[in-house]
Order: structure tokens, then C-alpha cells, then sequence
């Protein structure tokens, strides 16, 4: 478990400006819309959190398609992979950074939703659950695609993680709706705008559990790719 | 007798090309054991294998047939590497400050303070970067990122080295530091495994060594003995001319290469001519004249 600490936490500190960048955006847009006007307006509001969540999904996406890439076009993996570390371990140790980086952005997102509802006297309601679902969202996103990466390039693994993640969206117009959950990102990332959640609402932990389950099982898969795959390319 | 410290079997790797659907044998039936507390050579032309047979020992690459062990677990095996200190050919870090960075890779081995905290100071001390310890390692020179890369192999204090070309980039100063450091390493009983092209370091430090072309070991044995050659003698005389006898003349002393069978026809002709024979010992080849040889004659038979 400490390797797994250590990769992730030295892969968030590589992607520290990435993440500042994103961090800066959601405080920085949050402030804009605060600082026009008497209140900011709740549609704008709305535009904000969904944009937002969407980044905090797209950046999920975009630090798991490349984390494995980068490491071995840089060759830094050769000395990680040298030690006492085995591949489920490296792979656990990226998801869990790439997990730490949304969830700084998603953390920076409920304090500046909050600071928001503060500003238009509503009450910030089920921020917080709602960002979590939207970190849920995020990560599971990341564990496909970083699934993808462990045998395809970041172009291909972004394709193959879209279309996966989109899968559900279409089999549920095609066959029903509770097909939209089998791989629930789209769906946890919906419900967690839908504005029936200020009333009467309630965690849907079952899809939680769903999503937890998957994410480890694309873990399972990737670590199992991972360890029949060369890491480095004949130098000579 | 000790155990194998490394040991490949039968080891053999093809690449092959995704658009050309070309085949390339990197490696061809590798088979080689190097013995607890040893110093080993591994030697070959560029292309060789040498590099693609580390990664496999590391686990880094897959063998497409034949594998072996690393002090008797199988490549690939995790938990063994932890007793195993590795240097990359063109050594690739983070951009940290060079003690944070080999705390790093100490504490992936599992290490913790205040053990970790006193080998990273030994380790950074030994390649000689103490001075530079708070200093990012993405302003160093390549000759010092290649120190900070041996740090980080050396700070789990390592039963098993392995160095691919581990003083490339080191000036002779920072060569002879790192002979020493491995020769010190020998004699707490490590084990070393060298790969390089500097053939004179071989020379001096490896007991044994093995030459490796395109894939297959072609001469492996030990390094004196290597060194020697039977069939030819080297005799220094004096008074003597050396364009007429076809040797070498240094400081007065001609120096003679002859073969075994015609020694004693030579040394009559040198007393004969009014020479006087200072010495005869079996003549001692350079690793570099060994390694063009092999390769150069390996090259020709291919054809």
C-alpha cells in the first residue's frame, strides 16, 4: 500500500500545474459570476456546474489516457518498475493520483458552489453529495480509460473510453432505461445536476456500489493487461 | 558451490516490427550464470542484446522462449527486487531534489527512516553529490544525473547490482570513484553485473566476462585468462634491431610477438645477433583487441 501512496503521490505532484490550472479555473469563473451584478444568476450557476463537472470528468479522462504513455515515452518508468513494485501496485498508484487530482478540482468545485449559494441566499443543499457524485463519475471514467491506456496509445484509448462510457447512453434509447446505469458515469453525472436534488433526495448507493465494483474490476483488467505488456522499448 | 546469483536460460527475444512485419532476434538462446560475489562483464557490440537482456532479467520485458532467475526467484518477480540495485543505459528521473529523489526509490524498496535517512546520505556521499543534494536533478549534468542514477541503485544497500553502462557519461575522475565504489561493493560480497563499452574498465575490475553478438554469447570466461594468450609469447631484448627482428623498440627494449612454436628459434637469433633477452612471458591481449576479433570474425561468418 505504501508504493501505491508513493507513485500517487509523486504522479500529483507532476501533474500539480494541471491541476492548479483547473483549480484556478473553477474559483476563477466562480468569482467572475459572483462579481457581476448584485447575486449571480442561477442559470448562469447552473451553466457553471455543469461545465465544471464536465472538467472534472474530462480531466480524469485526460490524466488516465496518457499517465501510462507519458511514464514509458519518458523512460521514468524504468526506475519505478526497477523496484520492489509490481505492476497491479503501479497501476493502482496512477488511478489513485489521477483520483487525488479530480478530487482536488471537485473539492475546489463545492467550495466555490457553496460560496455561490451563500451569494444568492439559497441553501448549498446537497453540494457536497453532488460533488461527490461527480468525483464518483470522474473516477470511474479514469479507471476505463486507464484500462484502455495499458494497451493502446492515448488517442486510441480516449476513443475506446468514449465510446465505452457513451455505451450506455445509447443501449438505454435502444433498450430501456435502466441500461443507463450498467456503467453509471453518464447517469451519476446526471443525477448529480438534476435539479431534483434539493428535495426529497437520496444517495443512490446501490449505483455507488455498481460503480466501485467496476472500478476495481477495470483495475483487475488493466493490472492483468499491464503485467504481459513490455514497459520498454529496445533501446539498442 | 554458491548459487547463481543471475542466471538466464536459454533466454531468447524477437521484435517485431507492427507496419514491416520484419522479425528482429534480439536475443538467441541466452544462456549464463554469474556467481554470487562476482564481478561480470557483459560485453557486446551496439545491438548486441545486452540491454534487452537486462530488462528481461528486471521484468521490464518479456522473453518470447527461455527465462531464469534473479538470486533464485524468477524474472519478473517483484518482492526479489527489493535486494536488487538497477541503473538504466540513459538514466530517466524526476525533476526532484536529488536526496528527496533517491528517498523515493528507497522507500518503493520498502525502506523506511531512519534507515532510509542515513543510506540516502551514505549513497548521495559515495557518488560524491552531497554538496548538490538540495539541488533539482532537472538542472544536473548528465555525468551527475548518472551519479544520482547509481545513488538511487545503491540506497537499498543491494545484494545483486545490475549497471547498464553505468560511467558512459562520467569523466575519468567520476570513473575511477565509481571503480572504487564498485570494488568496495565487491568486498561486502555483492554481486555485480556490468554492462559497458568501455573495455578498459571491464578489464580492470571484472573477474569474469562475457561477449555477447547478436544475441548469442560468443566467448565468456575468466577475464586473466582471457586476457592471455597461449599461443603466443612476448619477448623483450636488448641491443638488438627492431626493424630486422620486426618488433617494437620503447626505452631500449624491443618488444617481440611470436607464436609458442617459434620462442626458442627467436631468442637463439636475438643471442646470435648479439642481443641479450630480458624477458619471455606469454603475451597478454587487450579486452579491446579480443572484442574486435570476435566480433569482426562473428560478422564475417554471418555472411
Amino acid at each position: 500500500m505504501r508504493s501505491v501512496i508513493l507513485i500517487a503521490g509523486n504522479f500529483v505532484r507532476e501533474q500539480r500545474w494541471v491541476v492548479a490550472a483547473w483549480v484556478a479555473m473553477a474559483f476563477g469563473l466562480a468569482g467572475l459570476l459572483a462579481g457581476f451584478g448584485d447575486q449571480p444568476n442561477a442559470e448562469d450557476v447552473e451553466v457553471y456546474v455543469s461545465q465544471q463537472a464536465l472538467y472534472a470528468v474530462g480531466l480524469g479522462l485526460f490524466l488516465a489516457v496518457s499517465a501510462i504513455h507519458n511514464e514509458r515515452r519518458s523512460r521514468r518508468i524504468v526506475a519505478v518498475l526497477a523496484k520492489s513494485v509490481s505492476r497491479s501496485q503501479y497501476v493502482a498508484g496512477l488511478l489513485l493520483g489521477v483520483f487525488a487530482c479530480c478530487a482536488a478540482h471537485c473539492l475546489s468545485l463545492a467550495l466555490a458552489r457553496s460560496w455561490l449559494a451563500a451569494r444568492m441566499e439559497l441553501p448549498a443543499g446537497n453540494v457536497w453529495i453532488s460533488t461527490g457524485l461527480v468525483l464518483a463519475a470522474a473516477w470511474l471514467a479514469a479507471t476505463v480509460a486507464m484500462f484502455w491506456s495499458t494497451f493502446s496509445n492515448p488517442l486510441g484509448a480516449a476513443i475506446g473510453s468514449g465510446a465505452l462510457i457513451g455505451a450506455p447512453v445509447v443501449a438505454a434509447q435502444r433498450l430501456g432505461e435502466q441500461w443507463m446505469q450498467s456503467l453509471p458515469v453518464y447517469w451519476l453525472g446526471a443525477l448529480a445536476l438534476a435539479p431534483h436534488r434539493q428535495a426529497g433526495w437520496e444517495i443512490p448507493w446501490a449505483v455507488l456500489a455498481l460503480a466501485v465494483a467496476e472500478a476495481l474490476a477495470f483495475w483487475m483488467a488493466a493490472s492483468w493487461i499491464f503485467s504481459r505488456r513490455d514497459v520498454t522499448a529496445a533501446i539498442e | 558451490m554458491m548459487a547463481a546469483a543471475l542466471q538466464f536460460e536459454s533466454l531468447s527475444r524477437e521484435y517485431r516490427g507492427v507496419l514491416s512485419g520484419r522479425t528482429v532476434r534480439a536475443l538467441d538462446g541466452l544462456s549464463l550464470a554469474v556467481e554470487a560475489g562476482e564481478i561480470f562483464g557483459f560485453l557486446g557490440p551496439n545491438g548486441a542484446g545486452k540491454t534487452t537482456a537486462l530488462h528481461i532479467a528486471m521484468g521490464l520485458l518479456r522473453s518470447t522462449s527461455g527465462g531464469g532467475h534473479l538470486l533464485g526467484k524468477p524474472f519478473g518477480d517483484a518482492p526479489t527486487r527489493s535486494r536488487i540495485g538497477f541503473l538504466a543505459e540513459n538514466v530517466a528521473l524526476y525533476h526532484r531534489p536529488a536526496n528527496k529523489l533517491v528517498r523515493f526509490y528507497g522507500a518503493l524498496n520498502g525502506m523506511r527512516d531512519p534507515e532510509l535517512a542515513a543510506r540516502t546520505r551514505e549513497v548521495l556521499e559515495a557518488v560524491e553529490l552531497s554538496g548538490d543534494a538540495e539541488r533539482n536533478v532537472g538542472k544536473f549534468s548528465r555525468g551527475m544525473l548518472q551519479r544520482v542514477g547509481l545513488a538511487q541503485a545503491l540506497v537499498n544497500d543491494p545484494e545483486l547490482l545490475l549497471l547498464d553502462e553505468p560511467t558512459s557519461a562520467l569523466d575519468p575522475l567520476g570513473r575511477i570513484a565509481v571503480r572504487e565504489l564498485l570494488l568496495r561493493a565487491k568486498a561486502q560480497g555483492k554481486t555485480i553485473f556490468l554492462s559497458s563499452h568501455l573495455l578498459s574498465e571491464v578489464e580492470l575490475i571484472c573477474d569474469r566476462v562475457a561477449i555477447l553478438h547478436r544475441g548469442k554469447v560468443v566467448r565468456l570466461g575468466n577475464t586473466t585468462e582471457l586476457l592471455q594468450s597461449p599461443e603466443q609469447a612476448e619477448i623483450m631484448a636488448r641491443g638488438i634491431n627492431a626493424g630486422k627482428f620486426g618488433g617494437e623498440a620503447a626505452n631500449g627494449v624491443v618488444k617481440l610477438r611470436v607464436g609458442t612454436s617459434a620462442q626458442r628459434a627467436t631468442i637463439e637469433r636475438v643471442w646470435a645477433a648479439g642481443g641479450e633477452i630480458v624477458s619471455v612471458n606469454p603475451a597478454r591481449r587487450s579486452l579491446e583487441e579480443i572484442f574486435v576479433e570476435l566480433t569482426k570474425r562473428e560478422t564475417s561468418d554471418k555472411r
